[in-house]
């Protein structure tokens, strides 16, 4: 047997091309590189094979664990590495809500003082510091906490009601219901639960700064200052309790306030004057009791006689406060105050301490416009001309605010003017936009303060939409299966028969097409006003849920990070992440068509699509564009006039990943996606213009309508900041709830969640909504690039250039698949030795710096192409070419239906700099081979110079003899763009 | 205090020393900023702070080159000149957590000078990662190794 040895591991030749790693100490199965001897040479000088060694420690990983030919050296899994790994899911719960917070998984989330959340399990070792809101009989306050460990294994249930809510408790855990505290055990479906349905936002560390010092009231009498300086209000930081105070007294202020000689009033309900009394009380000073006086209003000849409440402060320091936070003084109207500056510095649960107070003040009460659909709670205010763009500078502000705390708006308008008193009088007004999901976060997470009756209010209404899209999901999946039963051969009659909870008018319409866009709730579901008639809400804003399934979720560590778990199965972070990836554009032009205006084309492309460092994207990234793509990928893109239809048909999953939970990406990830939404980046990302040099399996290459001469456009870029951030989250989140689990693992970052946890499930749906944003990156550049080509041929990029997609394939990727593997008598995936059968099995196939391939015939491959197979498209490097492969027939049974992604690099990037000069490399490449480059940084074009990479020509060839991945064509570079 | 940019086929990595946690926290920093940029202007760019909070030492030095590379994307700005002042559970700085905390937090408070993009050539560093990663007493100082993804 042909044996090799590299720094200790050694290989054995299995047959051509195909080198195993035999297992041995603690690796779970054994490994493969499918390499030729050259390309073995090259993979084993760096770390490459340990690192593919370290992977089969992964508990679930099936054999064999594989590195592709251009394998080299990553972080945690090699580049160019295939893992697949068994997805049996286990049994983690997902927490919610509830009281009582001493027999809760530890993922509960509890809701924290000025509306933070955190979770149970974080809170562990700092409670003591903390305020819980807890709901009382007369209200809901802050609570100092209990928190009691339990460290032993306890069964535990879930607790799932008609509004979507879920908590995970064990058996004694008291819950409050209709009849009073009610043990989990003596709970049944159909009880009403009671649930304090606000979230507010997790509770990230403010970041700490001085708002205001002793030099911010240098003109006032030294008296004012030591009256704040005993109350520890100044300086006042950032991080201050009576800060967060502030924050809703200043809001409500602008909204409802005002300030006369010395004093500073307050007016609004009693109950919630209360409360601002009680914030007043809270920093230092003292309130006035809650005067009430008769006014008379006249408003269009109606005359009527109301009580109005205020109370006032008769502090000139708490008023000169206020004034130095935001608050407008003088008349409101004609002044030119804005948001305040410092609120932009602040985490998201202290802006929403600002924004919520005003909206108290400010906003119009939730309310329907139809029976069953909300009308959007909206923000007027007025101002004089001369001061109307202070008034809209305000509205935007309090609308870029919202945008970034997720919640959508309609835009601003100018309602009416009107001549008053103080001149010519401007309205502007803004909504929350009403779809279900916008509102119930604007409820649930933002709300009300200071306004007890719209908060409640609010809330209810937010449970209602929460009810609607849980019978509307459900009506959603009933459609579903139906079509699936009815594409199966099943009777329309037997699948009627079969769903007796929607009437037969529902199936059929789910059969024969009638029906647009989602299901609607059925008509017999309650309109608002029923709902509210049915439902109990309490005055400490909590409201009646109705159960509707309690589960026994196995046992768990209540507190104790992670959970004990049979289940040995995983999810690898660290290597699946940003959906990188490839597409190639058709073109019908040839390369005499291009030739002579290499220059102006390379200049317009560099031009027109951004790339490097903080060079912005091709679209802003508001809030709407962030979640259409995360949500809906490409379908998103095409919908807004970036994109046409056969973007969708020829792309991988059609463009949209359906497992994407956007919920999951974090606002730090969306943060910088923000300014990144089409755009090439740095690094080894490119544009380039290639020509078809050579077309090896002609049928196929027809299929891919490819043929000698003709141009094409090759895009490789990923997901950008938001796909790393989103991976470093999911990282640093596994390593502090599966901290034992990481402990076996020979580096750090082969992070993983077991398959079935909360984590597992919730990274696969970030991941898959980080796909999509590559996709959508991908498909503004193309957008981009296809405007250049018309721009610089004076035609129609589609109707006369053809510029169509051939592809897009992602290489940086973990997916749920399923292959036949070898299985143990227990029937979960075994190594060769101790298998007893071979079965189909579910596994996430991890694909890092690897390309899926299936061969024709997979149902997975789009239709345009099943017949032939899936294109593959490696890029090479700038002076190298790429190639065009299509799934090769043994793909499914050698690499888990995968080969290479690319040339794979071969010497490092300080290495590459030393050796080339960025100059030299761009004008050689133009004086000898007619490739123009363009790129952001003379230092890349050293990076990736053709000499750092292996041979294309030769990963291919490996490729191809394996039957993994067939040539189909191979192009050669024109122009190329890069950061 | 000191780092030297290392050889990774794919990557970047930074090796430091210095002799206090915080200034190693620093100069693991100010490879990030070298290995984005090779010639930072001296002068421009206002100071802005940070601070991070992780259950341990590697764990917080990963969250805090995380959080700069965060800045950078959203300020639009290379952090530059970097001060750290790494506080250990319990306040001392030694660099240790004392045995008996049960339940230790790990803080960094730092600033550095945000020097706008557009006024340097600067590449994208991708993200942090653990890979390998090495932060420990050597000698009578400390020593890092941090891969970056570039």
């Amino acid at each position: 047997m042909t044996t090799r040895e590299f720094d200790g591991i050694r290989l054995e030749k299995l047959r051509e091309h195909v080198w195993e790693i035999p297992r041995e100490g603690e690796m779970n199965v054994p490994a493969r590189v499918l390499a030729s001897e050259t390309l073995l040479e090259e993979i084993g000088e760096d770390d490459t094979l340990r690192q593919l060694k370290n992977a089969t420690h992964l508990p679930g990983m099936v054999e064999p664990a594989l590195c592709m030919p251009d394998g080299h050296q990553g972080y945690g899994f090699p580049v160019g590495g295939v893992g697949a790994i068994d997805a049996r899911t286990g049994c983690i719960s997902p927490g919610a809500i509830g009281y009582d917070i001493n027999c809760l998984s530890g993922d509960s989330e509890v809701l924290l003082s000025h509306g933070r959340r955190r979770r149970i399990e974080n809170l562990f070792g700092r409670f003591e510091d903390e305020r819980a809101r807890v709901a009382a009989a007369d209200g809901i306050f802050d609570s100092d906490i209990q928190l009691f460990s339990m460290t032993d294994d306890r069964t535990v249930y879930e607790i799932e009601t008609e509004t979507g809510d879920t908590v995970t408790a064990t058996g004694d855990h008291p819950f409050q219901t209709s009849n009073g505290m009610t043990e989990v055990d003596d709970l049944a479906t159909e009880d009403d639960v009671f649930l304090h349905p606000f979230k507010g936002f997790p509770d990230d560390e403010p970041p700490e700064f001085v708002v205001l010092d002793e030099d911010d009231f240098a003109d006032e009498d030294p008296q004012l200052v030591r009256v704040l300086k005993e109350r520890d209000l100044l300086p006042l930081r950032s991080t201050d309790d009576a800060f967060h105070r502030l924050l809703k007294l200043v809001g409500y202020h602008t909204g409802d306030g005002s300030f006369s000689r010395s004093h500073t009033c307050f007016y609004g309900d009693p109950a919630d004057l209360e409360a601002i009394q009680h914030d007043i009380e809270a920093i230092g000073l003292t309130p006035s009791k809650i005067y009430d006086r008769e006014r008379d209003h006249d408003i269009d000849g109606n005359e009527f006689t109301r009580t109005e409440y205020s109370i006032n402060s008769g502090s000139n320091a708490f008023k000169q406060l206020l004034i130095r936070l935001g608050a407008p003084e003088g008349r409101k109207v004609e002044s030119e105050f804005t948001v305040p500056d410092y609120l932009h510095r602040l985490t998201d649960w202290q802006r929403a301490l600002y924004l919520s107070a005003f909206f108290g003040a400010e906003m119009s009460r939730p309310d329907t416009v139809a029976p069953k659909n909300s009308y959007a709670p909206s923000v007027s205010h007025n101002r004089v001309a001369d001061h109307r763009v202070d008034g809209e500078t305000f509205m935007r502000d309090l609308m870029r605010h919202l945008n970034e705390l997720g919640i959508r708006t309609n835009a601003l308008e100018e309602v009416e003017r009107t001549e008053t008193t103080a001149g010519e009088t401007v309205r502007l007004r803004f909504g929350i936009s009403t779809d279900s999901d916008n509102l119930i976060r604007f409820f649930t997470q933002i709300g009300y303060r200071y306004a007890h009756e719209k908060q409640r209010r609010g809330l209810l209404v937010a449970q209602y939409l929460k009810r609607k899209e849980q019978v509307i999901n459900e009506r959603a999946r009933v459609a579903e299966e139906a079509r699936a039963l009815a594409d199966g051969g099943m009777a329309t009659r037997a699948i009627k028969d079969r769903f007796d909870q929607v009437n037969d008018r529902f199936i059929e319409r789910s059969l024969y097409g009638g029906r647009k866009g989602r299901p609607r709730p059925p008509a017999d579901f309650p309109d608002f006003e029923q709902f509210r008639e049915q439902t109990t809400v309490r005055n400490n804003l909590t409201i009646s849920s109705e159960v509707t399934s309690i589960t026994e979720r196995g046992k768990m560590d209540v507190f104790d990070i992670g959970v004990t778990h049979d289940a040995h199965n995983f999810v690898a972070n660290g290597f699946v992440v940003s959906n990188c990836g490839v597409r190639m554009v058709r073109t019908s032009l040839t390369y005499d068509d291009v030739r002579g205006c290499e220059a102006e084309l390379v200049d317009a492309l560099f031009e027109a699509i951004p790339s490097g460092l903080g060079g912005g994207g091709v679209i802003d990234g508001d809030a709407d564009a962030i979640e259409g793509a995360l949500e809906r990928g490409v379908e998103w893109a095409v919908s807004e006039g970036y994109g046409i239809e056969s973007d969708l048909t020829h792309c991988e999953d059609e463009g949209r990943r359906p497992d994407a939970r956007p919920e999951y990406v974090s606002r730090k990830a969306t943060d910088r996606g923000r300014n990144q939404m089409g755009s090439l980046g740095s690094g080894n990302h490119f544009l380039e213009v290639q020509r078809v040099t050579d077309v090896f399996r002609e049928e196929v290459a027809e299929a891919y309508r490819l043929s000698e001469g003709q141009i094409v456009v090759l895009i490789h870029c990923g997901s950008r900041g938001l796909g790393h951030q989103t991976c470093n989250d999911y990282l640093r989140r596994i390593e502090r709830d599966h901290a034992d689990l990481l402990e076996s693992l020979p580096d750090k970052e082969l992070a993983a969640a077991p398959a079935g946890s909360e984590l597992a499930e919730e990274y696969y749906g970030a991941m898959g909504a980080c796909i999509n944003f590559a996709w959508v990156n991908r498909q503004l550049i193309t957008h981009r690039a296809r405007e250049v080509f018309g721009d610089v041929f004076d035609a129609d990029p589609i109707d006369d250039l053809g510029m169509e997609l051939l592809y897009d394939v992602a290489h940086n990727i973990g997916k749920k698949e399923t292959h036949e593997v070898p299985v143990g008598p227990d029937g979960r995936p075994a190594t060769t030795e101790e298998a007893v059968d071979r079965a189909d099995r579910e596994l996430y196939v991890h694909r890092k710096g690897a390309t899926r391939a299936f061969p024709a015939g997979r149902e997975e491959v789009p239709e345009a192409y099943r017949s032939v197979g899936q294109p593959v498209i490696i890029p090479g490097s700038m002076g190298a070419g790429s190639y065009v492969l299509r799934g090769g027939s043994e793909s499914m049974s050698v690499s888990f239906g995968s080969t290479a992604h690319g040339a794979g690099r071969l010497m490092s990037r300080t290495q590459a700099k030393q050796e080339f000069w960025g100059g030299d490399v761009r004008d050689d490449l133009e004086r000898e081979q007619a490739i123009y480059v363009k790129a952001q940084s003379g230092a890349t074009v050293a990076e990736e110079a053709p000499g750092v990479y292996k041979d294309v020509d030769e990963v291919v060839r490996v490729s191809d003899e394996l039957g993994i991945g067939d040539t189909v064509a191979r192009t050669f570079p024109v122009c190329n763009i890069k950061g | 205090m000191t780092y030297e940019l290392r050889d990774h086929t794919a990557d970047v990595a930074v090796e430091a020393t210095a002799s206090t946690l915080s200034a190693l926290f620093a100069a693991v920093a100010d490879g990030l900023t070298a290995a984005s940029c090779e010639s930072v202007p001296a002068e421009g760019g206002e100071r802005f702070t940070v601070r991070e909070t992780a259950e341990g030492r590697e764990a917080l030095l990963f969250d805090y080159l995380d959080r700069l590379i965060y800045e950078r994307d959203v300020r639009l700005v290379l952090p530059a000149d970097h001060e750290c002042r790494v506080v250990p559970p319990g306040g001392n700085d030694e660099g240790d957590a004392p045995a008996d905390a049960d339940a230790p937090e790990w803080i960094v408070e730092a600033s550095a000078r945000a020097v706008p993009l557009d006024a340097v050539a600067a590449r994208e560093i991708k993200a942090v990662t653990y890979s390998e990663m090495t932060l420990e007493r050597r000698d009578d100082g400390w020593y890092a190794y941090v891969v970056f993804d570039v």
